[in-house]
């Protein structure tokens, strides 16, 4: 498997977010920008609003102030003339408000000319309340003299407050005058700077924005350019550099990455095919040494049943006694040599279950022959059976066993019966003893012949070559069964498909 | 990126712009009319100055001496200004004047300086200031002979002698002077006997052949020096030499001796200095200048009355001189 993660470049946390973060930090250095601008316009319309309202407040608070003198005067002025308690009312009324006035003016050396002014007219006021109520004092004391003398005092000072006041109400405007007109001046000025700042604002936004597109589109075209090369098939298609390090950046390695990573996997696949093809060329080459062996394995078991000077041997025999008159000594020699023929024929033939049946028939012959009535022997063919074909030579060498392995120990001999039928689409080929029968072990040891691969070493040798011409020559789809029980005889059975072996 | 750049720097140009021009527009109003009062320093004295609201420059740098000092005294200077037909009937003093003198007298103040034009009586002044016990120190062009205790002058008539001195340098025996004194505000001041004049008198009294052809006051207004001027060419061509009692009379003798294209023929000592008179003393139009310390003036006077009132100087006459512009032997 590939390990594509050692194959990508070092992760870099660091550029995630950094195209946001420049768009964002931009934006806000724009908007900041507007705001302080802002701002500052917004304070200083509040600080004229201000302006003019202490200006009318100022305008207000003076004639106020003179609107009280001139009450104090005439309350002061009917006390002394009438000396009413009315006229003293009044006095003290507005001499009382005249106070609280005087109290909140400037009474500070302050290094501005409007504050010493307050401080003159707060003096002023001061040293006229002093006068005006001496002057009451004094006409309650009846001394007409000191309070015509204070009246008069104080109606000087009266005069000089007027005079103050309305001075300081000029010099008010002068200043306010000339503050608003410098506020004007620059205000005017101020609000041509607004209209380029919001112009450079609204460019730069603009050029921002033309700029950011530019950056984030450009590298994707080329991304989509270099993605559809890639789905063509062309994963080596170069991708320019991209140096800026931001989210584009990373998109960038992460794509020049996938197609290293392609290409490293796509050779890595054209690698495991090149050597799966060698693999498989291997196991033909194998495959066609155990065919070859299993050819020669053959030709071995039929040269071990068959030698075939027997057969010239056997002849040679029959003739001699043909010669010499003896016809039973001939008739043997026949049948045997009949039997060697089909025997010496290749084993890997196909044969007509008629044919191997007829061998078989030749084969009693000889055995009764030899051991006489000591075993009976029947044969059950059912006629459909007998056009079939079978391998060759596979009756034969389980009628040898069952003489051989089977009965050969039982003192009266016993029954072997050969079968041929028909069952459903195969043909069953049986050959049952009445002997001791087979030990589930050599049952199990004789059935592994199938097996093409098996090497297990065999004692009987026929059944096991029997077992395996079967396997091999059906191509797997005949076999061989075994029913035996120990002291109760043993039946073998081929099972073949009907029709032409494969 | 270019763009960006130019952008960038034109939006942060404005804003700087635009704050440098709120933040003076917002100055503005808060110098005016916003003025917090715990904002504005205290000082230790109250000095209340009644100056008269003439245009000739002396009393311009009059105005800076005084604020120098009280700056320097850590006093509160106040400056009345009264018009400068401050003269009542006779020789008292203007309502105006009384007025402003009322109100400085009745706020307490640390010290009254009085302006007294030529002629003025100011005796009660000093008594009423006396009696509220607050310094009071009067400044003249020339200290009169009414000073008995307290007063800052200058110096006319060794300014007169030194303008004639000038001139006698250049003309000799032949220089004929014509002389321009200030508005008469005395009201029948005689010419001869004004501190100026009478200081030419004594300058060229040894000199025989010179003389002073003409002498005339020029009219309080702006354009009183060029009338005074004109009318005094007009009535005697022969001068050669003009001495001006102070700047407004230079720069208007200047103007016509320009006008009538005899520049260099007739020599302008002039007084007194300004932008103006400086630019003509480097035309070469006006000859000289003998610049009357204003600024020294009002110097001396704040700190003859801060002295007096915290008790370490007493009430003393003191008379200011004046230099040369251009200094004797230097080129304008």
């Amino acid at each position: 498997m590939i390990d594509l993660v050692s194959l990508a470049r070092p992760w870099k946390p660091k550029r995630q977010g950094s195209l946001r973060n420049r768009i964002i930090v931009n934006s806000i250095i724009i908007l900041l920008v507007l705001v302080i601008a802002t701002s500052y316009t917004a304070f200083a319309s509040f600080d004229l609003a201000r302006s003019v309202e202490l200006l009318f407040r100022n305008s207000i608070s003076m004639e106020e102030l003179r609107a009280t003198l001139r009450e104090t005067q005439e309350s002061l002025t009917g006390y002394l003339s009438a000396k009413n308690s009315e006229s003293l009312k009044d006095f003290i009324r507005t001499s009382t408000s005249l106070s609280n006035m005087e109290l909140k003016l400037n009474k500070e050396n302050k290094l501005d000319d409007v504050f010493l002014l307050e401080k003159d007219l707060a003096f002023l006021v001061d040293s006229y309340l002093v006068s005006a109520e001496g002057a009451v004092q004094a006409k309650r004391g009846r001394n007409v003299t000191q309070y015509v003398s204070l009246y008069e005092e104080a109606r000087q000072t009266a005069s000089l407050i007027e005079f103050l006041s309305t001075k300081m109400d000029t010099i008010h405007l002068g200043q306010s005058l000339k503050g608003f007109s410098s506020y004007k001046a620059n205000i005017s000025l101020a609000l041509v700077s607004n209209a380029v700042l919001l112009l450079a604002a609204f460019l730069l936004s603009i050029a921002l924005i033309a700029r950011y597109s530019y950056t984030i589109t450009e590298p994707l075209a080329r991304l989509s350019v270099a993605a559809e090369a890639v789905g063509r098939g062309e994963y080596d298609h170069p991708l320019p550099p991209y140096e800026n390090e931001d989210e584009i950046r990373t998109l960038h390695d992460a794509f020049v990455n996938m197609q290293d990573s392609i290409q490293k996997a796509f050779a890595e696949l054209t690698r495991k095919a090149e050597l799966e093809r060698s693999l498989m060329e291997e196991r033909m080459r194998v495959l066609t040494y155990q065919h070859r062996l299993k050819d020669a394995e053959l030709l071995a078991l039929q040269t071990q049943i068959n030698p075939h000077f027997l057969y010239n041997t056997l002849s040679a025999g029959w003739q001699l006694a043909l010669a010499e008159g003896n016809e039973k000594t001939a008739e043997f020699l026949e049948k045997l040599a009949a039997f060697i023929r089909y025997a010496l024929k290749p084993s890997t033939r196909f044969v007509l279950v008629s044919e191997e049946i007829e061998c078989v028939r030749q084969y009693i012959w000889l055995l009764k022959l030899r051991f006489g009535e000591r075993y009976r022997f029947r044969i059950e063919v059912q006629d459909e059976a007998l056009g079939n074909e079978t391998p060759a030579l596979v009756l034969q060498p389980l009628v040898e066993n069952a003489i051989a392995h089977g009965l050969r120990d039982i003192e009266d001999g016993g029954d072997v019966i050969v079968s041929a039928r028909m069952e459903g689409e195969t043909i069953r080929l049986s050959v049952s003893d009445s002997g001791k029968g087979m030990a589930k072990d050599d049952i199990l040891r004789a059935l592994s012949a199938a097996d093409p691969e098996d090497t297990t070493p065999q004692r009987g040798i026929g059944l096991h070559n029997v077992v395996r011409r079967v396997a091999l020559a059906t191509g797997g789809l005949g076999k061989v069964e075994i029913e035996s029980e120990p002291g109760h005889g043993t039946r073998i059975t081929i099972v073949l498909p009907v029709g032409k072996p494969i | 990126m270019l763009p960006i750049v130019v952008f960038a720097v034109a939006m942060i140009g404005a804003l700087a712009f635009n704050i440098a021009l709120v933040s003076r527009s917002r100055s503005a109003l808060a110098s005016t009319i916003l003025r917090n009062p715990a904002g504005i320093r205290t000082a230790r004295f109250h000095i209340a100055a009644i100056i008269p609201d003439a245009v000739d420059p002396f009393y311009g740098h009059l105005v800076e001496g005084l604020r120098e000092e009280a700056d320097r005294q850590n006093a509160a200077l106040q400056v009345f200004y009264y018009s400068a037909s401050a003269i009542g009937e006779g020789s008292n003093p203007s309502e105006e004047v009384w007025r402003w003198f009322e109100i400085a007298l009745r706020s307490k103040t640390d010290g009254i300086i009085l302006f007294q034009p030529k002629g003025m009586e100011i005796g009660r002044f000093a008594a009423e200031a006396e009696s509220a016990a607050i310094p009071f120190v009067p400044l003249a062009m020339d200290a009169p002979a009414q000073w008995t205790r307290s007063g800052v002058s200058g110096d006319s008539f060794s300014q007169g002698k030194e303008a004639s001195s000038l001139v006698l340098g250049l003309l000799g025996s032949a220089a004929r002077m014509g002389i321009i004194l200030s508005a008469d505000t005395s009201q029948g001041y005689a010419l001869a006997e004004e501190p100026f004049y009478r200081g030419v008198m004594e300058m060229i009294k040894n000199r025989p052949g010179a003389s002073i052809v003409a002498a005339v006051r020029e009219e309080e207004s702006i354009l009183g020096g060029e009338d005074a001027c004109a009318r005094m060419l007009s009535g005697h061509p022969d001068i050669n030499a003009i001495l001006c009692i102070d700047a407004k009379a230079t720069i208007g003798a200047a103007q016509v001796i320009i006008d009538r294209g005899i520049v260099g023929q007739v020599v302008i000592i002039g007084s007194d200095e300004n932008s103006e008179v400086n630019r003509l003393i480097e035309k070469g139009v006006v000859h000289a200048s003998i610049v009357r310390d204003a600024a020294a003036m009002g110097r001396s006077a704040v700190a003859l009355a801060v002295g007096q009132r915290i008790g370490i100087r007493k009430p003393e006459r003191i008379s200011v001189g004046y230099h040369v512009k251009p200094e004797r032997g230097a080129t304008p």
